[in-house]
């Protein structure tokens, strides 16, 4: 707990933590990606998590709605475990966690608005009058609603990433974790969907972690920021100072090396 | 060769040859329908997490895929009787041998379409909350499908040509009405080659047929 405290100076003891990671060690085989990550997020928080590609970032993201499995430490949600739950809690964990993929994996074979309303009708049992209802507001509320009876291979990637971000909004979610969402689009791109996240949690107060560089939006958006690499921790502050005044030498190298790209 | 062609005797008995598609079609048309639910079947099951369902449609699919379809045939016409007491009549043991044949094949084209759908949509998939089934239900398997059309046509080709084998058991198909006019009219190139154009013409109607099913997708890839 000692650690803890070390790394993460800006969160008090939080009994209120939303997503509470404590000690999280995750390797493929010998190649160890995650070594001792311990962090918490509030209720409404917006985490951005930066860093070199293979520092385990993505890796982090997807230990949190259990994608992947963990062989040390500790992961809960909304006070579930991640790492003990059994395949009912594990659904729990998911559905109440909105995941944003950075190839945005909409389902090819369903248009805009089936990829939106599949989830809802056949998980939830919403009836298909009300999920077409929520889907076509969705649709609006990302700046979609030309392109509902369109199929993903139709449309441009910032438009596959609002509507997958649609999707994982239809499930009225109290989480979303964006993982690299902007990285595949072209820079015209970006801003479309970088707005579409900030409506998002400025309209519901979302919780969210995000895996992204856009500096720019992550000062507007985010309460606090981190860098990890090689698995740890390098330095986690407000979002600000992180970017702005950040204490660590690792930190300012990389920040500038982003900025430069 | 000094064969004189008499392609006349087929304008008096061509219809009854032709009527022997009547049961070629039903002979094939359920064993195609029971070949591709088993083939999904099985498919799904080859990717289960339970090494039971695993293990089970492996076997299946290398007894089915190995024996011959004469000696299966022939098998569960005259040996099973013999061994369980029930018999079946010879459509119903053609169906089931043709079937249980084709299951293995249409199972392994299944699977390789299965297989080909990126892990990504899984994922998606998942951390939308569906279960294992689901996903299968609605994600893997309806993506699938048109990846496997046109190896499935394959399958379902080989079915509607295993019928011609039934002969041995005497189902009243195109094959066995030729060998029958054959041995009261000896005219066998003329009833033989009838025989032939009435099969291609059913498997290349069959195939048409499925060429347009593929038409029907209107998504692609991404």
């Amino acid at each position: 707990m000692a650690a803890d405290l070390m790394t993460a100076p800006t969160v008090p003891a939080a009994t209120t933590a939303f997503i509470r990671i404590r000690d999280v060690h995750k390797s493929y085989g010998a190649v160890s990606v995650l070594n001792g990550i311990s962090i918490d997020v509030a209720q409404g928080e917006v985490l951005v998590l930066c860093g070199p590609s293979g520092c385990g970032k993505s890796t982090l993201l997807r230990c949190i709605n259990g994608l992947e499995t963990i062989q040390r430490g500790g992961i809960s949600v909304g006070g579930r475990n991640v790492e003990t739950a059994n395949a009912d809690t594990l659904q729990q964990i998911r559905l109440s966690t909105g995941f944003v993929f950075q190839n945005f994996n909409l389902f090819p074979h369903m248009t805009a608005l089936d990829n939106i309303t599949i989830a809802p009708m056949k998980i939830l049992g919403v009836s298909q009058r009300e999920a077409v209802e929520q889907g076509r507001a969705l649709l609006e509320q990302v700046g979609m609603q030309e392109k509902a009876d369109v199929y993903p291979f139709q449309l441009s990637g910032g438009q596959r990433q609002r509507v997958a971000i649609a999707r994982a909004l239809a499930m009225k979610p109290s989480l979303m974790l964006f993982d690299e969402p902007t990285s595949a689009l072209d820079p015209e791109m970006r801003e479309e969907v970088l707005q579409v996240i900030r409506k998002v949690h400025h309209e519901h107060n979302m919780t969210m972690v995000v895996v992204t560089h856009e500096i720019g939006f992550a000062k507007s958006v985010a309460s606090r920021a981190m860098l990890l690499d090689a698995g740890r921790i390098v330095e986690e502050a407000p979002a600000r100072r992180f970017f702005e005044n950040p204490t660590e030498e690792r930190t300012r190298r990389f920040l500038r090396a982003i900025i430069n790209d | 060769m000094n064969y004189t062609f008499q392609f006349g005797v087929l304008t008096e008995y061509g219809p009854y040859l032709a009527g022997g598609l009547w049961h070629a079609w039903w002979t094939s048309f359920p064993s195609i329908i029971i070949t591709t639910i088993l083939g999904v079947v099985l498919a799904a099951m080859s990717m289960s997490q339970r090494w039971l369902m695993r293990g089970f449609s492996v076997v299946f699919v290398d007894l089915f895929r190995t024996l011959p379809v004469v000696v299966l045939l022939i098998w569960i016409h005259y040996v099973m009787p013999i061994l369980t007491g029930i018999s079946f009549s010879p459509t119903t043991s053609s169906i089931i041998a043709l079937s249980l044949n084709g299951a293995a094949l249409a199972c392994e084209a299944f699977r390789g379409g299965l297989e080909a759908i990126p892990a990504t949509q899984v994922q998606a998939a998942q951390s939308l909350g569906f279960s294992r089934w689901k996903v299968m239900r609605y994600i893997t398997l309806p993506q699938a499908f048109f990846a496997t059309l046109p190896s499935l046509t394959n399958v379902h080709i080989t079915v509607i040509k295993n019928v011609t084998v039934t002969v041995l058991i005497a189902v009243p198909e195109v094959m066995f009405r030729a060998q029958e006019l054959t041995v009261q009219f000896f005219r066998p190139l003329e009833f033989y080659t009838g025989a032939a154009v009435l099969y291609v013409a059913l498997i290349w109607g069959y195939a048409l047929l499925m060429r347009m099913l593929e038409r029907l997708q209107k998504w692609q890839p991404i």
